[in-house]
């Protein structure tokens, strides 16, 4: 019944963030038809039908440039109620006294967030495609449908962070707050590193995620697939958990 | 089953450098009814947190069932048999008492829809209500329909009546007797409602500032624990293990004794003393004589000054 | 069952009830063969500790006032026909002797305590 108590408590927040990804994406999709005329939207299908493949990408790139951080967004807010999140509150008092390990509650609320965060990706941007596809008659959009997945592979270290600084911080706020500051900070910090000393550092785990974005661009030399990255992603999206895993079963509340 | 239901030995806990609980010695068989008994910050609830493996030991140990609470494939037997409230009975704002109660069933396959709704209407719960628009009392409420209706062989319930009306406070003591004393389950309770312990308890242990000061069957307290009064010169501090405590009040001294206080009355004559009341005790009042603190001799006030009090089991 | 409790008489809650059992019976407001409520019951009833119940019932039994039957059950005795007659007053002696005593202490004639005597056995009702 914890799967059911941590859904029934993110809900608010994934229909939020559902709603306003796949309104945007929409939006987006029809950007390219609509025109004032004579003081009034009109939807004109022309482009679509003339140019299928210039619009589909004129699309993705802007649905692309704003639910870019969709994986980020979604980890951090629905991340932010993991079991650490009940200490402050007091309400730990009621979950750890019931007969489960804390590690099956740390890993069953992450599952949750995990489900949710795929759907939060994938619904918005499918939901663009299928009406792209009606528009243009043309089904071929290869970027289109891999994007919300690199979105949720970047995504998860973040979750696994937020749920570590949940644990660390004991409140849903905290952890919200310390796991987006320590993103931005990072991200901040590495500007500031390897501009000076001309480092090429790879990305840590955004990897996947920039290469969506750069290959996208037209007239852009395709970069090759940074699996090292996605390894990165893909190790510290378990290790941040197990952290957290860690310290909870330490806890005293 | 010779086996404890709850046991601790040597069990103490600090927080920092403050002891929360010293060397706390505690069996309790299975099926009796135990009140703890203590002021606020003596270290009830902190070692009934322990029990429930919230909190780990300082130093020394405490089953449950056998069992301990450090390990967490112990731990999860217990918490499969032991039914606990807390002291703060916060549950998620967002759900109702309804939605509480099915979350809750999940976890216990002893779990009684019968008793649940039992409960649920004798203790006048809103079910609809989302937790959080819950008053303080029906909140309290809700988190004892939870642990009662579980079906749990032992209950901890941390001042399980706090806050709650006299009614709520009759109907919760009726279930406990009816449902749950007289099904043989073990009851360890701490409560400031002195009089309502008195009535259900067999078995009353008395903390102050984490130590046990005593522990004793409610029976005995009623049949051999006396107050001795007397007035005389040079009377003694403590004369024997059976004086629990012995307090001054300018010519007077007040002793708790434990057991044979006419002999005890006897010996204080012989020294010359005068005895002016030997009377039995209730429960509230040997609470306060053990624990509360008297104070200092001023100038125009004959000033009563506590005594070390021998620490008695 | 209309037994109830006084929590600050300082009198132990077992012999309250046990006072109270025997009071009744003497009055006839319980009569031979009627049943008690079982310890559970009467225990939820006034909330109190089932052991207390039951040490009551206990001593009651001992004292010839209830009998319990092997099935479960508790039930008022019929006036102790096992008893001699010899042993019965060797039972009321003390309680005759104390009110002896304290009627003296009290310096009441012997006709005035006689009087309280008669008083309450007038109260009783029931047999002569």
């Amino acid at each position: 019944m914890y799967a059911w108590k941590c859904w029934r408590e993110s809900r608010a927040r994934f229909f939020f963030l559902l709603i306003l990804f796949s309104v945007t994406a929409l939006l987006f999709t029809l950007q390219p038809g609509i025109e004032v005329k004579d003081g009034w939207w009109h939807f004109n299908r022309s482009e679509y039908i003339s140019s299928p493949l210039p619009t589909a990408h004129v699309v993705f790139s802007m649905i692309l440039s704003v639910l870019w951080c969709s994986g980020f967004l979604s980890a951090v807010f629905l991340g932010a109620t993991a079991p650490g999140s009940e200490i402050e509150p007091g309400t730990i008092e009621y979950l750890w006294t019931r007969p489960r390990t804390r590690a099956s509650v740390t890993w069953t609320h992450w599952g949750v967030c995990v489900a949710e965060m795929i759907i939060v990706a994938v619904v918005p941007i499918y939901l663009a495609a299928v009406l792209l596809g009606a528009l243009t008659k043309h089904w071929d959009f290869p970027f289109l449908f891999s994007a919300p997945w690199m979105m949720v592979i970047v995504g998860l270290p973040v979750l696994g962070l937020t749920t570590l600084m949940t644990a660390l911080r004991r409140s849903a706020s905290g952890g919200l707050i310390y796991a987006s500051g320590a993103v931005i900070v990072y991200a901040f910090l590495r500007q500031i590193i390897i501009v000076p000393l001309h480092l090429n550092l790879p990305t840590l785990f955004t990897g996947p995620l920039i290469w969506l974005m750069n290959n996208n661009q037209f007239g852009v030399t395709p970069i090759a697939f940074p699996w090292g990255a996605l390894g990165r992603a893909v190790f510290l999206a378990a290790a941040f958990p197990l952290a957290a895993q860690y310290l909870l079963k330490r806890a005293e509340v | 089953m010779n086996e404890a239901a709850i046991l601790t030995e040597g069990l103490s806990k600090s927080f920092g450098a403050q002891a929360a609980v010293t060397q706390l010695n505690l069996r309790i068989q299975p099926g009796a009814v135990y009140g703890f008994l203590g002021r606020n910050g003596a270290g009830k609830t902190t070692t009934m947190r322990m029990l429930l493996g919230l909190v780990r030991p300082t130093k020394g140990r405490a089953r449950v069932l056998g069992l301990d609470p450090t390990n967490e494939t112990e731990l999860l037997r217990i918490l499969e048999r032991v039914a606990f409230v807390p002291q703060r009975k916060q549950l998620y704002g967002w759900a109702t008492p309804t939605e509480l109660v099915r979350m809750n069933k999940a976890y216990f396959p002893r779990w009684s829809d019968d008793a649940a709704a039992q409960l649920a209407k004798r203790l006048e719960i809103p079910m609809k209500t989302a937790f959080k628009k819950l008053s303080i009392g029906n909140q309290s409420k809700v988190a004892l329909l939870l642990a009662l209706a579980q079906g749990a062989e032992v209950l901890i319930l941390d001042e399980p009546t706090a806050g709650l009306d006299p009614v709520m406070v009759d109907e919760i003591l009726r279930t406990l007797v009816e449902d749950h004393v007289s099904q043989g389950r073990t009851i360890f309770v701490s409560s400031h409602h002195l009089g309502e312990v008195e009535q259900i308890c067999d078995w009353v242990g008395i903390l102050e500032e984490g130590r046990l000061l005593l522990e004793s069957r409610l029976e005995e307290i009623r049949q051999e624990f006396r107050l001795v009064i007397a007035s005389g010169e040079g009377l003694p501090d403590v004369a024997s293990k059976d004086v629990v405590s012995a307090t001054t009040d300018g010519r007077f001294r007040r002793y708790v004794v434990a057991r044979e206080a006419e002999r005890f009355a006897a010996e204080l004559r012989s020294q010359g003393a005068a005895i002016l009341e030997i009377t039995p005790l209730g429960l509230r009042e040997l609470f306060l004589h053990l624990v509360r603190k008297e104070e200092a001799c001023t100038p125009g006030n004959a000033g009563a000054k506590a005594v070390p009090v021998s620490s008695f089991s | 069952m209309l037994l109830h409790l006084n929590a600050s008489s300082g009198v132990p809650v077992y012999l309250q009830l046990e006072a109270q059992v025997k009071q009744a019976v003497a009055a006839g407001a319980l009569r031979t063969g009627e049943a008690l409520p079982s310890t559970r019951k009467l225990a939820a009833e006034l909330r109190i500790n089932p052991n207390t119940v039951a040490r009551a019932y206990q001593d009651l039994e001992r004292d010839g006032v209830t009998r319990s039957v092997p099935g479960g059950g508790t039930f008022v005795a019929d006036g102790l026909p096992g008893l001699l007659k010899s042993e019965k007053v060797k039972r009321l002696r003390p309680h005759a002797r104390q009110l002896a005593v304290e009627g003296r202490q009290l310096r009441l004639t012997r006709e005035e305590t006689m009087k309280l005597l008669e008083e309450e056995l007038d109260k009783l009702g029931g047999q002569p």
